[in-house]
């Protein structure tokens, strides 16, 4: 009861000096605490959409590393004669199994698929000028056996609410063709 | 009542703080497992590659070259790795598989990665039976293979954690594993020209104006078995090119005049046309592959030019995989274990019927083994059986005078050397087994039987001067270790036909031996069937513009020169080559 009358009054008082202009020391440690908690909900939710973001990159690099070993593993053992129509077949399977990252809307897509026993070699890209290559590979990997390689790469963003962080995805393969040429 | 509501509001800034830690620490340690799931897919395709090659470079050239092309694809396709190292492969992998003794290279450590190959996968190893990864194990299966048959590879990765360390999480490992198991591949199309040596250089040689031409081969309807057209000439020279220093390389052509040149069905533009059986072919619209790096293209160490030579015709192109001589041993000596020489024979120093003393894989032990057969029948000395007669038994001199009458007797020659001069023929109407040389200056025909056709030559030289003739008629030709051939150019003839059914079809030579067998053109050649010298450098000279053809060659090495053309075709019922292909078992 006591306890009742001693927060009425107090309340009371508060508004009484609100209304006089004056601030109390609970007013001042309510604005100390607005502040402090501006301040850590800023730092928290930037945390949160980093790690949200981040989450969302590693989910996005997972299905690229899998698209990239699905279709190197499908072109090593995918019979001849290697042309344009066997690489855009290779191609769709990285495009499949990357589950929509590497899609023709997808920021800095990138597709390469190579077949170094043919010289034959697809790039796939939205990237003005596409990257440059080394004849016949998608990249150097120093072997000189009859293989395939895949590349498959995307961009993506990391964001932390006031920054962000340009990444891109990028996974290489390479496999020996187990096909007779 | 003041200090309980200041102890009230330190309670809610605690909570906050510890919730704002919970909450925050478990998004932290969420990004860092995420981070090693990556790492486990990322780990996958990487075993995955790596067991593939290996398996398939296990049966090409064995376990140390398996374990360092492995690793290398491990480096290839880590993308925080440039190298492995692959120094302890030799000595892990030494000597031949045993099925029962599973070997393993110790864990290579690499940045943040820890590699491990197997080989053989016993059965009962923990790749197999996915207790390395605490997975219900898994019983094995026929399609599982045998374990010389399998390659594992096993890779740790560690990684620093980056927000859990905090929370006292410094880092995390994920283990990934792949067995992968070889398998036969496709059925190749028949090939023309294959050199085995597994290392040389100028594997295929030509100079002084000599020329090697793989003509286009005939296609056949399997159904039907009527020609349909042209498949591209194929070269295989099957040399990784390691013994190369210097100016040469696998494949050499020196000299003017020297031509290697592969044709097919014409519409390459690569060189002239012409008509092949009818239907229209043109030069250099076959295929050179070398095992060797260098190519596409004539590079160091795969192949070499000099002397004014012109590079070969079309350029070379990687052969993907070693083809070995694998398909003829599937054919005609198909045997689970060659490791210990053929009962009752003493040729084996090393063994007799195999390359590399390797047993020839996916043989089952008395199928097709039909050389081994041979071999044992005809023993190295005395009569096979009692339908033989011994040459000099039947009254004949080892320097014999016209005229002999043919002979229809099975026989051994027991000469140290048969003397075939000129003007005097022998005609043999039966199994011949020669115990020694034969020297042919006037005239040799053997026609074995048709439902046994094969000669045998259990040591020594067989030799044909310059107007000597020898005719093989359907006929296959074994020569054991330590025989070799010198057949000398000139006005005379060389008719060696492989029997066209039984156990020996298209077979014409199979030699153990590692003695150069000497060839040369002849004013009439005939040639037809394979010839298989998988231990022996082949050299082939003599006068050019002679042609022979419906041949294959399989040697170790080919040395053409001195003017001499060879012309290479395969007939139906050539030996076809088998790609390597995996299967992920595990």
């Amino acid at each position: 009861m006591l306890k009742r009358v001693w927060k009425r009054k107090t309340r009371n008082e508060e508004r009484s000096n609100s209304f006089l202009g004056r601030t109390t020391q609970r007013q001042q440690d309510r604005g100390a605490a607005m502040v402090e908690m501006a301040f850590i909900f800023t730092v928290l939710v930037t945390l949160l959409v980093g790690v949200v973001t981040s989450a969302i990159a590693f989910g996005q690099k997972n299905s690229v590393e899998n698209a990239a070993r699905e279709a190197s593993r499908y072109a090593a053992t995918y019979p001849g004669p290697v042309d344009n129509a066997w690489l855009s077949t290779v191609r769709d399977v990285a495009r499949s199994a990357a589950q929509g990252n590497l899609d023709t809307g997808v920021d800095g897509y990138y597709i390469c698929v190579a077949h170094t026993g043919s010289g034959q070699k697809l790039v796939d890209t939205n990237v003005t000028p596409a990257p440059p290559t080394p004849p016949g590979t998608c990249y150097d990997d120093g072997l000189s056996d009859s293989r395939v390689q895949i590349v498959a790469r995307r961009d993506t963003q990391i964001n932390a609410a006031f920054f962000s962080v340009d990444v891109t995805l990028n996974a290489p393969a390479t496999a020996r063709y187990e096909r007779a040429e | 009542m003041k200090e309980q509501f200041r102890s009230d509001r330190g309670a809610s800034i605690f909570m906050l703080a510890i919730s704002l830690f919970l909450l925050i620490g478990a998004s932290a340690i969420a990004v860092d497992i995420g981070a090693i799931w990556l790492d486990r897919s990322t780990d996958q395709k990487v075993t995955d590659a790596a067991a593939a090659v290996g398996i398939m470079e296990a049966f090409a050239t064995g376990g140390p070259a398996a374990c360092e092309q492995a690793l290398n694809y491990v480096a290839v396709n880590t993308p925080d790795l440039d190298s492995v190292d692959t120094s302890g492969c030799a000595s892990a992998f030494s000597g031949v598989c045993d099925d029962l003794t599973s070997r393993e290279l110790p864990p290579v450590s690499a940045g943040r990665y820890e590699i491990t190959v197997v080989y053989p996968v016993v059965g009962n190893h923990d790749l197999m039976t996915s207790r390395i990864i605490s997975r219900t194990p898994q019983p094995l299966i026929a399609d599982d293979g045998k374990p010389c048959e399998r390659l594992g590879v096993k890779m740790t990765s560690t990684r620093s954690s980056l927000f859990a360390s905090v929370l006292g999480f410094g880092s995390g490992t994920t283990t990934v594993h792949t067995v992968a198991m070889r398998v036969d591949g496709d059925e190749r199309p028949p090939l023309n020209l294959i050199v085995l040596d597994r290392t040389g250089c100028n594997a295929i040689s030509v100079n002084g104006g000599g020329q090697i031409i793989a003509e286009p081969v005939i296609d056949y309807d399997p159904v039907t078995g009527n020609p349909t057209g042209l498949v591209p000439g194929l070269m295989i020279a099957d040399s990784n090119g390691t013994d190369c220093s210097g100016s040469n390389g696998v494949i050499n052509v020196s000299g003017a005049g020297s031509v290697i040149r592969s044709d097919g069905p014409a519409g390459c533009g690569l060189g002239s046309p012409y008509t092949y059986s009818g239907y229209a072919a043109e030069e250099g619209c076959g295929r050179i592959q070398v095992l060797a790096p260098g190519t596409p293209g004539c590079n160091l160490p795969a192949c070499s030019v000099s002397g004014g030579a012109n590079e070969p015709n079309p350029p070379p192109t990687p052969l993907g995989s070693p083809y070995t001589r694998e398909s003829a041993d599937h054919k005609y000596n198909c045997y689970a274990d060659y490791t210990s020489p053929p009962p009752g024979t003493t040729w084996a120093a090393d063994p007799l019927t195999t390359g590399n003393q390797q047993n020839i894989d996916q043989c089952e032990e008395g199928t097709d083994d039909y050389i081994y057969d041979l071999i044992l029948k005809v023993g190295q000395t005395g009569l096979p059986d009692s339908t033989f007669k011994t040459w000099t038994g039947l009254g004949h001199s080892c320097n014999p005078s016209p005229p002999i009458p043919p002979i229809n007797e099975n026989v051994v020659v027991d000469c140290n050397t048969l003397q075939l001069t000129s003007g005097n023929n022998v005609t043999i109407n039966g199994n011949v087994v020669f115990n020694g040389n034969v020297t042919v200056n006037g005239s040799l025909t053997i026609n074995p039987p048709a439902d046994d056709p094969w000669i045998f030559f259990r040591g020594g030289r067989l030799s044909k001067g310059g107007s000597g003739q020898i005719a093989f008629n359907d006929a296959m030709v074994y020569m054991a270790k330590g025989s070799d051939i010198k057949l000398t150019g000139g006005s005379g003839s060389l008719t060696w036909t492989a029997p066209d059914s039984g156990d020996f079809e298209s077979l014409a030579l199979w030699t153990d031996s590692t003695a150069s067998q000497d060839w040369s053109g002849q004013a009439a050649l005939d040639l037809r069937g394979i010839f298989f010298m998988p231990r022996a450098t082949a050299s082939y000279s003599g006068t050019g513009g002679q042609i022979q053809t419906d041949a294959q060659w399989l040697a170790w090495r080919l040395e053409v020169g001195g003017g001499a053309v060879l012309r290479i075709a395969p007939s139906e019922g050539s030996l076809p080559a088998f790609s390597d292909r995996t299967n992920l078992v595990r």
